[in-house]
């Protein structure tokens, strides 16, 4: 498994579209993809975990990645995460 | 008749009908356990029922992101392990899998502490009803069955519910629940569709059947409105939509005077949520991000690392310049954290670039999260409450000392990155042609500034209506501001509220205003009547009005020239 923490930059957090983003971008890797924060843990297989933690702008959350291709894809998902401007 | 007041608006305009209340009907399972060999079975009518609403969703997701959503959340697999897991150990029927599914997701949805993902409740309910529908062999029909004129009264509408609406019969609706953020709420802006939200027991007023006009611009329902009332609102409606066609169409063009005096049209920005509004709006830029909103929402003073993510985020959503205006605190702004003693004239007292200038740490960690940003795109740097030359050349040499601690740390900035001040004292309006030796630009902030040159509280209720921007002294300090900048070559801006009073433009015009910045939905008007006006007729105009003895006579000349 490998982690790594990243702060939310885009000004409506995780919300419903970033979100819905966020999930099918992660349809292409092999590996499990969990979002941790002080109040919890989602799979970020499901839109339903990943809204129900309400995930602010400004917010620090931590990525595991874990699965065959758990070293390429997490600097992907850190950029993606980063590159949301909505 | 009868006339209740709202307030809010989700959706602007103005619907007449007749109300119809809608209650979708209740579809309760069918109490439900199943026998060990039922199981596979009732699995493939869940999947059989899963698929047919995937394949109404698909079509309204075509021309929809909100219905996009809806099909991630029919296909999400939280919600399809708890309706297995239901079903195969529980022996639980589909319907009742499904209803408690739903009711323990919407559960926590309620329970959160922000309305933006608390409304997500609605469309995991919207979602989880089609899916029981479809199990239980039914269709939606309740609205497809409205004919005539009709509002509808709704304890709260979802996103499915919208879009089966027959826009041929329904003029607006009212709902009882939910926020401005409601994915009803914008889909109603989307289609143009006049609506109130969380109107809450004021709907317990209006009865099936009534009469109703549901004003969507000042937040009123009228019950059985009396024949003068209905002849006013037609009027306004019409009014209404002439002037949306009106200023549509002058949306896509320059903000340029019939005579070719082309200004910049800005948009103030409390936070990065504003600077989409203004882009929507069609601003060119931010004239005044108000950079509090950082430290306000935060628990501590924002790390360097925090400001450059935010910043860049501004730049980057805006394309075009953006003024940063540094940390304004003080006057009637507090932070939590950070101890200030209270002062007799908070006003006149210790904020602003009054307070940086002392507490280094803070404004040299908010200008090089500045500078790191300028790297992504056009910044620049505004100094809030100066009245001297001292300040901003304390300022700038602060400034200086981070440019050189980033080329040390070898991070990249703009070198040439531009420094205005406000210009909202008195002292500065005296002073602004020797500020102007130091300043890349000037902006007007109108609303300190007439508060100062006026000596008037406007927060003193017994003061409040000697508050006026159209003071002359207020309208001779713009003018005096506006000269000293053109004649040292650097542009002037305005940040306060006048830029976007429609009465000012022909003076802000006439004195040669560079750049207008206002609130994001005040820009559709400002640029049609800026197009509409000309610079020359706007020049003598405000010369007249200059010479005007008192704010009663200013506002006199500008009603005869309307």
């Amino acid at each position: 498994m490998v982690s790594q923490k990243v702060t939310i930059s885009n000004p409506t957090g995780l919300h419903a579209r970033p979100a819905s983003q966020f999930c099918k971008f992660l349809k292409k890797f092999k590996s499990k993809v969990f979002l941790i924060t002080d109040t919890g843990k989602a799979d970020c297989a499901s839109i339903i975990n990943l809204l129900s933690m309400a995930i602010k702008q400004g917010t620090t959350v931590e990525l595991q990645v874990s699965g065959e291709d758990e070293k390429t894809a997490l600097p992907e998902i850190v950029e993606f995460l980063k590159s949301l401007k909505e | 008749m009868e006339i209740i007041q709202i307030w809010k608006t989700a959706s602007a305009g103005i619907a007449t009908g007749k109300a119809f209340f809608y209650k979708p009907v209740s579809l309760k399972a069918s109490a439900g356990l199943i026998g060990c060999d039922q199981t596979g079975a009732e699995l493939d009518r869940y999947r059989r029922a899963e698929e047919k609403v995937k394949k109404e969703i698909s079509v309204l997701a075509e021309n929809s992101e909100i219905f996009q959503v809806h099909l991630d959340l029919v296909e999400d697999p939280a919600l399809q392990d708890s309706i297995v897991k239901k079903i195969i150990e529980e022996h639980k029927n589909a319907e009742l899998a499904l209803e408690e599914t739903s009711a323990e997701i919407q559960e926590t949805f309620q329970s959160i502490d922000d309305d933006f993902f608390r409304e997500r409740a609605v469309d995991i309910k919207d979602v989880c009803r089609r899916i029981m529908l479809a199990l239980k062999g039914l269709e939606e029909d309740s609205l497809a069955g409205i004919r005539g004129k009709t509002v509808l009264f709704a304890d709260q509408l979802t996103p499915s519910d919208t879009a089966n609406m027959d826009l041929q019969s329904v003029t607006g609706f009212v709902t009882r629940t939910g926020g401005e953020n409601s994915h009803v709420a914008i889909m109603a802006r989307g289609m143009n569709l006049p609506a109130l939200v969380g109107v809450g027991s004021a709907m317990d007023e209006v009865k099936a059947g009534d009469d109703v006009i549901v004003d969507a611009l000042d937040g009123r329902i009228v019950i059985s409105p009396d024949e003068e009332t209905i002849r006013k609102y037609s009027r306004r409606e019409k009014e209404y939509r002439q002037r949306l066609e009106m200023l549509k169409q002058t949306n896509d063009l320059p903000p340029e005077t019939a005579d070719g005096f082309r200004v910049r049209l800005y948009a103030n920005a409390g936070n990065l949520e504003d600077i989409k509004k203004a882009t929507a709006e069609g601003a060119e830029g931010i004239g005044l991000l108000r950079s509090e909103f950082l430290y306000m929402e935060s628990d501590h003073l924002p790390t360097e690392e925090e400001q450059f993510v935010a910043y860049k985020c501004a730049a980057e959503l805006c394309g075009g310049e953006v003024i940063i205006r540094t940390l304004d605190i003080g006057g009637d702004k507090a932070l939590p954290y950070f101890q200030m003693e209270t002062e007799e004239n908070p006003f006149l007292g210790w904020r602003a670039i009054r307070i940086l200038l002392e507490q280094r740490d803070i404004f040299r960690t908010q200008l090089l999260a500045i500078l790191r940003a300028s790297a992504f795109g056009k910044i620049s740097i505004m100094y809030p409450m100066i009245i001297s030359v001292g300040e901003l050349e304390e300022a700038n040499a602060v400034l200086s000392e981070c440019k050189a601690e980033l080329t040390r740390r070898g991070i990249a900035f703009d070198p040439d990155i531009k420094t205005g001040i406000m210009v909202e004292t008195p002292a500065a309006v005296l002073c602004a042609d020797d500020l102007a030796h130091y300043a890349d630009f000037f902006s007007i902030g109108t609303n300190d500034l007439t508060q100062y040159m006026l000596a008037v509280d406007r927060g003193n209720k017994k003061t409040a209506q000697l508050y006026d921007s159209f003071h002359p002294a207020v309208i001779r300090s713009i003018r005096s501001v506006i000269e000293a900048g053109h004649r040292h070559g650097i542009p002037v801006g305005m940040c306060g509220e006048f830029a976007g009073n429609a009465d000012a433009v022909p003076l802000l015009l006439g004195f040669g205003l560079d750049e207008f910045s206002m609130s994001p939905s005040r820009i559709p008007e400002i640029r049609y009547l800026i197009r509409a006006s000309r610079r020359d007729e706007a020049q003598s105009f405000s010369e007249r009005v200059c010479r005007c003895v008192s704010p009663k006579e200013v506002r006199r000349l500008l009603k005869e020239r309307k």
